[in-house]
């Protein structure tokens, strides 16, 4: 790969964090409190312990690959066909959160903004920028990203603390919510709120120097954590009902509660316009990343080209989703599923075999 | 409920523009229909994106259209301004609570306390109320919304609390009750109250009070009985003067402070115990000191907070300290 399409320390962490500030946008908070109640603070505190030592795992499966990704590694363990089939199904699973996300933004912002506009032109509106992103490549799209990122990450603390007068700290109480099991067995499930680990495994051939991978995935798992947790607490300080409802966008709510005095108030437009970047961003690197799989598995020469043909089919995608209901229905339903079973089951195991074999070649 | 979004329609069929509630300040509900429920009218108000959280929920003791109609704004063109700073009045008079829409919505689905809203009423001279039975300190934070003796342009009167039990009103605070209650839930700011002279019977003296620290509840379930404990701290500047009053003497401030800690416990029970006896409602969000000592969610339900409120027992400590007068301490 061109050593000029590589990314810095700070960018790969910027990357994998954008993909958690896009999911507590777009409800995932919620969908903890709605399993846990008022217990959903200590199930991310249990679930971010789990995903850190999960993350620490990972970097030690990787140590013996260190300009591999999941893909590669696939093929190193069962040949092409394993890595068709994990390449295709890493990029199914990047298309179709980039469809659910990109449809739940586009109804978001017709409700709140632009009711009497079509749907079309809010998908496309998002779309068109990806076009241009992934012509640029990873390393323009990871340095713009780093320059929202923290305007996002900033955006969100003062979403956190400017709702903080209102907060009612006992509403964390009871303390294991809907009962033991459900924060911590069944609770379990929703470790799926790290998908992000999705994106560590292609991180590596990418990095300008591999050997920082360990220190990227544990600080972009970390502050992934620190903001879940935040969020979560945040909303079920503010909001009682918060474990019964159902929201288009909890973190909305918040925005929507905020003022600054007499004279700054109604500022949820700054932050729309805010999260519009975020996802901008996040769309252009699962893109990137899409295609970079695609890639390797057909072999093509010009793969930028392929960037039309991509937003085509996240297009569509977005537009099978009828409404909001669908996407809710995938998000709780679906999507947690497959997120644990590709994330944190076959790519661990085959991340295991792999080292298996890896060692089982040297001894021999 | 289509009837409210159904009634803008009409009225968007009757105007040439389009009617819109991003600037809407106060929602303001009859008491009458406030006595059926109004669930169903919040949360349809609630889920509307137009409609700020943060407008006030205001019940007036007369018609709805009554209240609006009465209430032209003075001094102010802009009338979602004379809302705003209308109803901050409670800042410094302490006799009604500025409650917004978010908080109400909140406290209604809340398991640990109830709703609650602003009084509001057209003051007429047919609404006057003569409280001159009364001892004199408390004359003053007797009147609910609409009762007060005094003449003004608009009419317009925000004075008490009116409680909720789930979505039904079931009872109304008087000013006195107000600002007890909002002692007691630390929202309070800042009030000038009336408490007997403890040298002349006859006369009162004005204090202005504000939290020296904040306040302190707990919560102690002994045999499935509430138990409450409120501690209050407050300091006082005495607003009135009195040629027989020596402000600067240690002795006469000492037994102003017993007084005033003593008018105020009295205030403070007498407004726990109408609430809890009288409208068995927990408006003060007891329940949230209570919380904690259950573990799971189905533990807490069952515990039934908000039904077992009505045998909660109080005890109220305040403790005044007063600074000084104004600019004399003597005369």
């Amino acid at each position: 790969m061109n050593s000029l399409q590589k990314i810095g320390k700070f960018e790969a962490i910027a990357l994998v964090v954008i993909v958690t500030i896009n999911q507590i946008i777009f409800n995932l908070p919620n969908t903890i409190i709605i399993n846990t109640g008022s217990s959903a603070w200590l199930n991310v505190i249990y679930i971010s312990i789990i995903a850190i030592l999960f993350c620490v795992l990972i970097c030690k499966l990787f140590k013996k690959f260190p300009t591999q990704d999941i893909v590669d590694i696939s093929e190193y363990l069962g040949g092409k066909v394993l890595k068709l089939i994990i390449g295709l199904l890493y990029i199914l699973f990047f298309i179709f959160i980039s469809g659910i996300f990109l449809r739940y933004m586009a109804i978001s912002l017709k409700l709140i903004y632009f009711e009497e506009s079509p749907i079309v032109f809010l998908l496309l509106l998002f779309l068109v920028p990806v076009i241009f992103a992934i012509k640029l490549g990873i390393k323009s799209t990871s340095q713009v990203n780093l320059l929202f990122t923290p305007i996002v990450l900033f955006s969100m603390l003062i979403i956190l603390f400017s709702t903080a007068k209102d907060f009612v700290p006992e509403r964390i109480f009871p303390i294991l919510g809907f009962g033991a099991d459900k924060t911590f067995l069944i609770g379990l499930n929703n470790i799926f709120t790290f998908s992000c680990f999705a994106y560590l495994y292609f991180l590596m051939p990418v990095l300008k120097n591999p050997e920082d991978f360990k220190k990227i995935a544990i600080s972009s798992i970390i502050i992934s954590a620190i903001y879940l947790f935040l969020s979560v607490v945040c909303l079920l300080m503010m909001f009682p009902f918060i474990a019964f409802s159902d929201e288009m966008l909890s973190v909305y709510l918040l925005t929507r509660l905020i003022e600054f005095g007499k004279f700054f108030q109604r500022v949820d437009a700054i932050f729309i316009f805010v999260w519009i970047l975020s996802l901008l961003s996040f769309l252009s690197l699962t893109a990137e990343f899409t295609i970079r799989i695609f890639k390797k598995l057909t072999k093509i020469k010009n793969h930028k080209e392929m960037g039309y043909s991509l937003c085509a089919i996240i297009f569509s995608v977005a537009l099978i989703f009828n409404s909001i209901s669908d996407i809710k229905y995938i998000q709780n339903e679906l999507l947690k599923y497959i997120v644990i079973s590709l994330v944190f089951v076959i790519s661990l195991i085959i991340l295991v075999l792999a080292n298996f074999k890896h060692k089982k070649g040297n001894v021999a | 409920m289509p009837l409210l979004t159904l009634g803008i329609a009409l009225v968007n069929s009757y105007i040439s523009k389009k009617v819109n509630l991003s600037h809407c300040k106060a929602i303001v509900i009859s008491e009458e229909l406030a006595n059926e429920g109004i669930s169903e009218y919040i949360f349809t108000l609630v889920n509307n994106l137009e409609l700020r959280p943060d407008c006030n929920v205001i019940i007036s003791r007369c018609r709805a259209s009554d209240y609006l109609e009465n209430s032209q704004p003075t001094l102010e063109s802009v009338s979602a301004r004379y809302y705003e700073f209308t109803l901050n009045s409670s800042e410094y008079t302490g006799f009604t609570e500025d409650v917004k829409l978010s908080n109400f919505y909140s406290d209604m689905l809340s398991t640990t306390t109830q709703a609650h809203a602003i009084l509001g009423g057209i003051n007429a001279n047919s609404t006057h109320q003569n409280h001159s039975n009364l001892p004199p300190y408390d004359t003053e934070g007797s009147y609910k919304a609409d009762e007060t003796p005094i003449k003004s342009e608009t009419g317009l009167e925000n004075m008490g609390i009116a409680v909720f039990k789930k979505d039904k009103l079931v009872g109304e605070l008087t000013g006195m009750e107000s600002l007890c209650h909002l002692l007691v839930v630390n929202k309070f700011e800042s009030a000038v109250i009336s408490i007997p002279n403890p040298y002349n019977v006859d006369s009162v003296i004005s204090l202005y009070i504000s939290y020296s620290k904040k306040p302190k509840t707990s919560v102690k379930i002994i045999n499935g009985t509430p138990y409450i404990e409120c501690n209050i701290n407050l300091t006082a500047n005495i607003h009135s003067l009195d040629k027989d009053l020596n402000y600067s003497d240690q002795n006469t401030l000492k037994t102003i402070e017993e007084y005033a800690n003593s008018y105020l416990e009295q205030s403070i029970s007498s407004y726990l115990y109408k609430t809890a006896k009288e409208y068995k409602t927990d408006i003060g969000n007891f329940g949230r000191h209570v919380i904690n000592n259950y573990s799971t969610w189905n533990d807490w339900i069952e515990s039934d907070w908000l039904y077992n409120y009505q045998n909660s027992f109080f005890t109220v400590n305040v403790e005044t300290n007063i600074e000084s007068g104004e600019l004399y301490t003597k005369l």
